[in-house]
């Protein structure tokens, strides 16, 4: 970004990339998700468990074992189910270089069935999957903010079937 | 069919192919009576030592709808009671864990307070409190000739807390065996650590989560295995085992630690454990014990109903991980196992499918438990002895599950 | 007799326990009718923290966990309470409250 950006032009871009990543995580475009975020790139899962009493790391990956396991998801069984999901860019702060950024946004993801348990009954039906916040961290290139890192930490444990799909 | 003979038809009697009745998957009548005959009755495993690691530590969980408190008292020693109040029924201890030094708002620090009148009890279950005691009960009741039910509790096989709802079951060295004598160093060389726990609800049969680890037959589910394990030399070696009370084990040849030792580094794994060995205990009636590299994986059942299941998920490491063993254990174990992982999701899908065809109301299906590979990994004798077991313990036979043996039968 | 300072006579509240330490001898204080009175930390029943639970209502101290009473002036069981409150022995010196807390006062809770 040029040395003219002002900051609220800065935070508008982060906050433009962290929706343009929920676009293309909901259509299943991992690979252009990827372009968003830089070669350096880390990312997380993470939750509380209030029986063991820890922290959780439950999916940990960098930039290409992310790439490598988005281009092995089509060799997987999978419940076809579509992964929405509805983000409001609560915070973000700019480093005082300018350089780089972080934001903390709130989630909640739904899941619309296709398989489901029993496609015939299930099929079109939305649930509510997962709700939590994403912490990322970008930095400024030339061509805007990419994600560094993002830890997508969650409040919701039982994920049932669970899934393949990055959140 | 099988309603015109004298006699039910035993389960894996000489037939050509053995089966059971999808049934026994979906009958509320047969549920019930799985409960009272089965998961009353025995051994369970359910949280690990390292989920208590202070003096008034607590659990709780439910074992057959029973509430359960499990407590590490003042003299370190673990404990489990029926977490239910002796007065009007209710249950005490509401979250999942903690330390009783809190004090809950009706009660004292360092006891668990029933909310509903604040009777208290202490961590070795005595009642140490019933407010107004004298005024109510006069010379009828006293605390001091009142406790909770203390449940048979051991702390064994890596750790693991087990417990029974039957006050004379069977000593818990009886009920394993030697079923852990294949891990055995691995698991009590020295303390392991839990560092993940999840759960999921599934609608499916117990039963068939167990099943699922009990073969490995579908190993074709999973591309990750195809891609690896499946052709691996050694994979078709790898050998079950049964043993008595319906545990089997599976997994490789004992290989020689020490043929793989020289320069190079030592491997993540457990005390013992072989490089690139996997060893595996499938425990009657729903628990697995999984050890593959520096993965320690223990799974455990709830049934909830013929067609619901709650299964928990518990990763382990060692105790004395430095933080970065401690992290690659957390990522080799969630790649895999993790909810996000490869092959857990792909287990899922395979219960819910068998969930939903052979669900309460469908038509009666047989179901196969025909592979005989010499007991090798894709041989079906994990799956044939765990309902032998279910058939002695039932009186009832899972391949005509709807008629009850006879005492002569069994 | 070892008196050390408890505290200003400002801190203390008249009608509310508040907690202090004296030498790592932990104590509750209040103000009852002018005079400053001093206690033991925790209820003689179940070991309650005071300073949380206990409620001062015209000389009157009330555990609100089991409703135990005490006049604050004398310690005497009131209501419900089955043991007295132990008192430590203060005195004023200009501004200053000052304690004797050479023996510590705990309960005997079986």
């Amino acid at each position: 970004m040029g040395m003219n950006e002002t900051a609220a032009s800065r935070a508008e871009a982060v906050r433009n990339a962290i929706y343009r990543a929920c676009l293309f995580l909901d259509d299943g475009k991992f690979k252009e998700w990827l372009t968003l975020c830089a070669a350096d790139f880390s990312y997380r899962i993470k939750t509380y468990s209030p029986e063991i009493r820890k922290e959780m790391t439950w999916y940990e990956q960098d930039w290409s074992g992310l790439s490598k396991a988005i281009e092995m998801l089509p060799l997987h069984n999978t419940d076809h189910g579509r992964l929405t999901r509805h983000a409001t860019v609560y915070e973000v702060s700019l480093d005082p270089s300018g350089s780089e950024a972080s934001a903390t946004t709130s989630f909640v993801c739904y899941r619309t069935m296709l398989d489901g348990i029993n496609a015939h009954l299930d099929a079109g039906e939305t649930q509510l999957f997962l709700i939590g916040k994403y912490h990322d961290r970008f930095r400024f290139g030339a061509e805007g903010p990419l994600f560094t890192e993002r830890t997508v930490y969650l409040d919701t444990r039982r994920l049932d079937k669970g899934t393949h799909y990055p959140i | 069919m099988s309603e015109l003979r004298k006699e039910p038809v035993l389960y894996d009697s000489g037939q050509s192919m053995p089966y059971v009745d999808s049934r026994i998957y979906s009958d509320e009548g047969i549920f019930a009576e799985e409960i009272e005959k089965i998961w009353k009755k025995i051994w369970l495993v359910t949280v690990h030592e390292s989920e208590l690691p202070e003096p008034l530590d607590f659990r709780t969980l439910t074992i057959a709808r029973e509430p359960v408190v499990i407590v590490r008292g003042t003299d370190n020693k673990i404990r489990a009671f029926r977490n239910v109040c002796p007065h009007r029924g209710n249950l005490i201890v509401r979250k999942p864990a903690g330390n009783l030094s809190v004090a809950e708002p009706s009660g004292n620090a360092n006891y668990m307070t029933c909310m509903f009148h604040a009777w208290q009890y202490d961590c070795f279950g005595r009642c140490v409190d019933i407010p107004r005691m004298k005024q109510g009960y006069q010379d009828r009741l006293r605390k001091e000739d009142i406790s909770l039910e203390a449940l048979p509790c051991e702390v064994k096989h890596g750790g693991f807390v087990w417990l029974s709802l039957n006050k004379n079951v069977e000593p818990l060295a009886e009920f394993t065996g030697e079923a852990f004598d294949i891990m055995k160093v691995e698991l009590d060389t020295e303390p392991l650590d839990i560092f993940h726990y999840h759960k999921a609800i599934i609608p499916s049969n117990y039963k068939l989560w167990h099943d699922t680890n009990s073969e490995f037959y579908h190993d074709y589910m999973h591309y990750f295995n195809r891609a690896t394990s499946m052709m691996q030399k050694g994979y078709f070696e790898r050998q079950y085992t049964a043993f008595p009370n319906g545990h089997c084990t599976v997994g490789s040849m004992e290989v020689k630690y020490e043929a793989y030792q020289g320069a190079k580094e030592r491997p993540l794994s457990f005390p013992g454990m072989p490089r690139n060995g996997w060893k595996m205990v499938d425990l009657f009636p729903g628990a697995t014990y999984n050890i593959r590299g520096s993965s320690l994986r223990v799974d455990t059942t709830t049934p909830i109903g013929p067609n619901l299941v709650m299964i928990e998920f518990r990763g382990l490491g060692l105790k004395r991980d430095t933080p970065e063993e401690r992290a690659q254990r957390i990522r080799d174990h969630n790649t895999i196992w993790g909810p996000f992982g490869r092959n857990l999701h792909e287990d899922l899908l395979g219960i819910t499918g068998q969930g939903v065809a052979m669900r309460p109301g469908t038509e009666p299906r047989q179901v196969l438990h025909g592979r005989h590979e010499n007991n090798s990994i894709h041989d079906e004798i994990g799956m044939r002895h765990f309902y032998a077991e279910w058939q002695r313990r039932m009186g009832r036979s899972p391949s005509d599950p709807m008629r009850e043996l006879s005492l002569a039968a069994e | 007799m070892a008196w050390k300072r408890l505290c200003a006579l400002g801190d203390v509240a008249e009608n509310a326990l508040r907690k202090f330490e004296v030498d790592g001898v932990p104590v509750v204080a209040a103000l009852v009718e002018g005079e400053v009175m001093a206690y033991p930390p925790l209820c003689p029943h179940m070991a309650e923290p005071l300073e949380i639970s206990g409620i001062c209502d015209g000389g009157t101290l009330t555990c609100t966990k089991h409703l135990w009473q005490w006049d604050m002036k004398s310690g005497g069981e009131l209501g419900l309470a089955e043991k007295p409150l132990l008192l430590y022995p203060v005195k004023r010196e200009g501004d200053a409250v000052l304690i004797d807390i050479e023996q510590e006062l705990v309960y005997d809770y079986d």
